[in-house]
């Protein structure tokens, strides 16, 4: 994480932005655009990404550049690892089953949004906005119930009511008190996960050839949206299982030391949209899981199924040693957008009748030694629960 | 039905600058065409036209366009989504279809006329009046296993799926069972592999001989496929390694049921400590209903 | 009837019906079985061809490539039997065409002339069957190395057996596992091996996997293109004893093609010595090699005892 300790004209400037908003400026905001572009450069900034943008004429790419470069010469303080507390979780579901510990929390669901193109008067409508925490601007919470896609799954049949309908307020849970979805998978054979590091910043400069996850986490989260998706599609077009075990999206709270003090200073507020993927994976000669993680700035969705896709597809064949071949169909596919982020997306709807199935397999396995050796598989499950802390 | 509104006069008074029933005449007709020939070879990927949905590719937009294509003003529509009608994406192409079409909406399977379903088989049997339309994400079975779909299509031109019976001795020599959960690929008339969408294994077991046709969209890969009436439909397995359907734990703990298709889920509010999550619930959520209220 | 296996089955109830044709007729008695597999005048060159190719290649112009056109003439009019449980040696030198006429006999290269009567399958030059049908039942090859023979890595090794017996229509998976198990174990790998997937086997372990899958749906013609190259002496040895136990059970026809003498020695039944594409020298083993005729066998035995 970026913070600033001396003041440039660069620096005031994004300071102006991040203390008065985007009122100072007349131009139309596009939150979403901002968050890719702030996702894709590592650094969140998004009215600085907003101008950014404007000045590169909306070329992503080049917004991304012109943040990075920005970005590259303003000083650099190492953050502490997020406190599972810090974590406000504003939207979370699974596709895997359908009631979860914690409870699933649809929010702002984007993907249940109009996908017609609106031709009123486009200043009657809101622009699609990013799930957030509007406890610092309370004049603007009256919003929450206008941006579209704002409901609640399963209400209209109270047995299967099982989504609060809540919109990040204040009384948004945190991490801390929510449990992980992948600690219900006990009785399945799970891969296991590599011992992590904390891994290597890239924003500091070239971590060298070879990654642990961690690290390589790290580098994909600035992952080029499309080419994520894209690789993500790939991947989940020659899976047997994949399903979205958990997705959230939060406000974390971004803490440094006090130069001083040396105790824990809460500099920055950052929306993290997070997922952890389940899929098909070969466990010591068994069918079990393979878990993915993936995280990045902001709350676009695609962008973490996808990361945590490519994650667990590394875990299932050993660093994704398939071979791929470079014919026409393959290319064709991966170069089709809106199918490629149809079909990663489709992951955040329910699968639990398919899951089910897989995991009644994953069971019901293997000649003979299934019970025995699936009591065992509670505790290694229980040391992967310490990781997936953003650092 | 005199008094029953036709396809005509709908068009005439509605006056939208929409098309009735969504998608205009002539991919209409470009679906119906495929589904007119895969109906003439059960089990074959037919390619078709596939638009542009008001829902992603991926999200049952290949069902959608199946029973846009189908659907009349007579028509009584329901949509499920893992056996669920309250489904926020069901609900969405459910209205989507009723408001377009004119056609009324229904949940209780027995009532409707054209079913779109994402990843099951209504668990009432249906009859021959009524249409199933399934949604497909994959309507290559050897997808896996021949990765190129050219090659695919030459191995389906000579009815010779030796890579799935590989695919399926490897899991069975390795695994002692076929690691395929849902998705589990069929075959149709003992002759054409066809993905049968992923449905659970239990209902791939109620594919065949139905009284009612089955029409399969895939809107992303833009095939459709189709079994008419009567269709023979056996799962890909060995003859003395039958396919064995899930197994749920406990009955369902809404309507008692013990051979419904059961899921287990998560547990609401707090982890549960013991192994076995959740309770167990029918997943077909009408049939579910119906038992309870006409055990 | 499986529907999918009829061509297949149908092409298996032909062979079967061609196999014992030869017993219901009295003469049968006296004469001595057909050839499973009969070559006759097998040729091809490679290049535009003249009317001198043939008169200034071979032993006369001491070269393959003919000096008038450039053509070279790989294989010029061979001709052999080999009978059932009968292993032909085909010796020679790098370039001396020998892997050309395998690539004949496996119907990779077409022949431009000549013919190779297959008992069951008639001439297979001129079958109507598809050459890749006919590689999978008439003539199978086990390749010089073992990733090039199309075998499936990632898969079991009984897997990447049994897949010639799905690929035929069968459809019990206990027949297909006790047929593909029994092979190997008969081909010297241990029953706990058999589930391990094929990329974990050394050279050796992995050219006996792809003799089982070539053997599991025995063939009339089994070719083995330098089976023991590559392989330390011991397990040569090994090999080459399980080799000759298997096709003496099954009855195929082999030939076994090797720049190895003491291969072919242990192996073959009968031996053709190939230089410039022709037949120099034809006979039994012991005949051949301790008592040579042609000059280019004794230089080839005199550098082989050096």
């Amino acid at each position: 994480m970026y913070a600033t300790m001396k003041e440039t004209d660069s620096v005031a400037a994004a300071r102006a932005f991040a203390e008065y908003g985007a009122q100072g400026a007349e131009h139309a905001r596009l939150p979403i655009l901002e968050e890719q572009i702030c996702a894709e450069a590592g650094i969140w900034a998004p009215e600085v990404a907003g101008r950014a943008a404007r000045q590169a004429g909306g070329d992503i790419p080049r917004a991304v550049a012109l943040l990075k470069v920005w970005a590259a010469a303003l000083p650099h303080v190492a953050a502490l690892p997020v406190e599972p507390a810090d974590v406000c979780i504003l939207r979370r579901l699974s596709s895997a089953y359908s009631e979860i510990p914690g409870g699933q929390w649809l929010g702002v669901a984007p993907e249940l949004a109009s996908r017609l193109l609106d031709w009123s008067d486009e200043s009657a409508h809101p622009v699609a906005e990013a799930p957030r925490r509007h406890q610092h601007e309370p004049e603007h919470s009256a919003s929450d119930g206008e941006t579209g896609g704002l409901i609640s799954a399963g209400a209209s049949d109270g047995e299967t009511a099982n989504t609060a309908e809540r919109a990040g307020g204040a009384d948004a849970p945190t991490r801390a008190e929510t449990p992980r979805v992948r600690s219900l998978l006990r009785d399945v054979p799970v891969a296991a996960v590599p011992e992590d590091s904390d891994g290597h910043d890239p924003a500091l400069g070239s971590p060298g050839v070879s990654h642990d996850r961690a690290t390589r986490t790290g580098i994909m989260a600035r992952g080029e949206t499309a080419s994520l998706v894209a690789f993500a599609a790939l991947v989940l077009g020659r899976r047997r299982e994949a399903v979205l075990a958990e997705m959230t999206t939060a406000d974390v709270t971004v803490r440094v030391r006090h130069p001083r003090t040396g105790r824990p200073c809460a500099v920055a507020e950052v929306p993290i949209v997070e997922a952890e993927a389940v899929i098909d994976a070969e466990v010591e000669g068994r069918a079990g899981f393979a878990i993915g993680w993936g995280a990045s700035l902001g709350s676009i969705e695609r962008r973490a199924i996808s990361l945590a896709l490519l994650d667990g597809a590394m875990q299932a064949d050993g660093d994704l040693e398939e071979p791929l071949m470079l014919d026409e169909p393959t290319l064709l596919g991966a170069t089709d957008g809106s199918a490629n982020n149809g079909f990663v997306e489709h992951l955040r709807l329910p699968h639990h009748a398919s899951f089910g199935s897989y995991l009644s397999q994953a069971r019901t396995d293997r000649n003979g030694e299934s019970q025995a050796k699936a009591d065992g598989h509670g505790e290694s499950q229980a040391k992967v629960d310490g990781n997936g802390e953003m650092t | 039905m005199s008094d029953a509104p036709t396809v005509a006069s709908l068009a005439a008074e509605h006056g939208q600058s929409e098309a009735y029933a969504y998608l205009d005449e002539r991919t209409k007709r470009n679906v119906r065409r495929a589904l007119l020939k895969a109906l003439a070879i059960p089990g074959w990927q037919i390619p078709f036209d596939s638009r542009e949905m008001p829902v992603a590719r991926g999200w049952g937009s290949g069902g959608l366009q199946v029973t846009l294509s189908l659907v009349g003003p007579t028509d009584t529509v329901k949509v499920i989504d893992q056996g669920d009608d309250s489904s926020a994406n069901a609900s969405s192409m459910r209205s989507l279809i009723s408001r377009t079409s004119g056609c009324a909406e229904t949940t209780v399977t027995e009532e409707a006329t054209i079913i779109q379903s994402r990843h099951r088989i209504p668990e009432i049997p249906l009859r021959g009046d009524q249409v199933l339309v399934l949604q497909v994400p994959h309507p290559e079975p050897l997808r896996r296993v021949v990765t190129n779909d050219a090659v695919a299509l030459e191995h389906h031109a000579e009815r010779d799926y030796t890579p799935a019976w590989l695919d399926l001795y490897d899991d069975e020599a390795r695994h002692g069972a076929p690691r395929t959960g849902a998705d589990y690929p069929v075959l149709v008339e003992g002759t054409t592999l066809m993905s049968p969408s992923p449905i659970p294994r239990y209902d791939v077991l109620r594919l065949g001989n139905r009284p009612h046709a089955t029409l399969l969209g895939a809107g992303r890969r833009a095939r459709v496929a189709a079994l008419p009436p009567f269709t023979s439909v056996e799962p890909l397995v060995f003859d003395d390694r039958p396919l064995l359907a899930e197994s749920a734990a406990e009955p369902c703990i809404r309507c008692g049921s013990i051979d419904s298709y059961r899921v287990q889920s998560g547990g609401r509010y707090q982890l549960a400590a013991e192994a076995g999550n959740g309770p167990w619930c029918c997943s077909d959520v009408d049939a579910c209903r119906t038992r309870r209220n006409d055990p | 009837m499986n529907p999918t296996s009829t061509a297949q089955a149908a092409a298996a109830q032909s062979a079967a019906a061609h196999a014992p044709a030869a017993g219901p007729t009295a003469a049968a008695q006296v004469l001595p079985p057909p050839p499973l597999l009969s070559a006759r005048g097998l040729s091809r060159r490679f290049g535009p061809g003249c009317d001198l190719c043939i008169e200034l290649t071979g032993d006369a112009g001491a070269t393959s490539r003919c000096p008038a056109c450039g053509t070279v003439v790989a294989v010029h009019d061979v001709s052999f039997d080999v009978g059932a449980g009968e292993v032909l040696g085909i010796v020679g030198e790098s370039g001396s065409g020998k892997t050309t006429l395998l690539s004949l006999l496996h119907l990779d290269t077409p022949a431009d002339a000549g013919s190779m009567v297959v008992d069951g399958y008639g001439d297979l030059l001129r079958s109507r069957t598809s050459d890749a049908e006919l590689r999978r039942s008439a003539v199978v090859m086990v390749h010089q190395n073992s990733l090039a023979a199309g075998l499936a890595p990632r898969l079991a090794a009984e897997s990447n057996v049994a897949e010639r017996l799905l690929r035929t229509g069968c459809r019990s998976f206990a027949e297909a596992r006790a047929r593909s198990q029994d092979l190997l174990a008969e081909l010297g790998i241990h029953p706990s091996r058999h589930t391990d997937p094929l990329e974990t086997f050394s050279g050796g372990m992995a050219q006996r996997v792809q003799l089982a899958r070539a053997l599991v749906n025995p063939p009339r013609v089994l070719l083995l293109d330098e089976p023991t190259t590559g392989l330390d002496p011991s397990v040569q040895a090994d090999l080459l004893e399980s080799v000759q136990r298997v096709t003496d059970r099954l009855g195929s026809a082999t030939v076994v093609v090797s720049h190895d003498l003491e291969v072919i020695r242990i192996l073959a039944d009968r031996v053709l010595v190939i230089h410039f594409g022709r037949v120099v020298e034809d006979g039994i083993p012991e005949q051949v090699f301790d008592d040579p005729q042609h000059p280019y066998t004794q230089l080839l035995v005199a550098s082989r005892l050096r």
